[in-house]
């Protein structure tokens, strides 16, 4: 079942990439900052639902999901330290 | 867990415009193009067995950056030397267009680059220069003759029936 799923990904003419795409959506919003308070929730959920799909034939690693989630955590944690310290005071 | 051999090795790095672009991935039996975008990745494979030839077509697409690099020459030089407070930076700016015309005349004689097979004729966009074309077809042309090879060797003639099969397939 295995190899025969890993046949039919090898064969694929196109596929969507989801750890470019949460990758790109992670830094562009740099560009634009306060993007990032959308964007980011964004990119741990594609990362998520595209973690197990199939990913790149030429790129297999899981290296730019795993960048895009720190990237994405770092910016939510930037958020909620921005909302405690107005909150705070 | 074991790490899975890379299926793929590049071939010719990538290339593109805005938004979109190519690259070139060598496997043991075939090339496979890889069109990318920030969401998809498209696949276009093409079989070593299935090649029948390249086309290389001279295109004018270096000409654009040489003439742009000699414009900027010829302009910023002329202002430099008219002088100026300004002359030192309108030099800088002369010297680097004159590199890029000069890199453009000697080196980037660029070209468009076909593969033709029995059933489609398909641009390689990211093979854009002589120079690369040369290095492709140095490391294509020895695998591409030993898949054809391989397949036009004749299959082995079937061997007479032994006794025993040729009594079991005798008609009754």
């Amino acid at each position: 079942m295995s190899s025969g799923r890993k046949k039919v990904v090898q064969k694929a003419d196109e596929i969507v990439v989801y750890d470019s795409m949460a990758l790109a959506l992670a830094l562009l919003p740099l560009l634009v900052w306060p993007f990032s308070f959308v964007t980011a929730p964004a990119v741990l959920v594609l990362a998520i639902y595209g973690w197990k799909k199939p990913r790149s034939l030429v790129r297999r690693g899981t290296g730019r999901l795993i960048a895009a989630i720190i990237i994405a955590s770092l910016q939510i944690g930037g958020w909620i330290a921005m909302g405690l310290s107005l909150w705070i005071g | 867990m074991a790490r899975q051999p890379k299926l793929y090795q590049k071939l010719v790095r990538r290339r593109g415009g805005v938004g979109t672009y190519h690259s070139l991935w060598l496997a043991s039996d075939h090339v496979l193009m890889v069109e990318a975008n920030m969401m998809t990745e498209r696949y276009q494979r093409v079989w070593f067995r299935d090649v029948q030839g390249f086309f290389v077509q001279p295109s004018m697409q270096s000409r654009w950056v040489t003439g742009i690099g000699l414009l900027f020459f010829v302009v910023f030089g002329g202002l430099a030397l008219a002088g100026g407070p300004v002359s030192v930076a309108l030099w800088g700016v002369a010297g680097l267009s004159g590199l890029v015309a000069l890199y453009g005349f000697i080196f980037a004689r660029t070209c468009r680059f076909h593969v033709l097979t029995a059933v489609q004729k398909t641009q390689w966009p990211n093979v854009a220069r002589r120079r690369q074309v040369a290095k492709l077809l140095a490391r294509l042309e020895p695998l591409i003759r030993d898949a054809q090879k391989a397949d036009t060797v004749p299959p082995p003639m079937p061997q007479a029936a032994t006794e025993t099969e040729s009594a079991v397939s005798a008609p009754i």
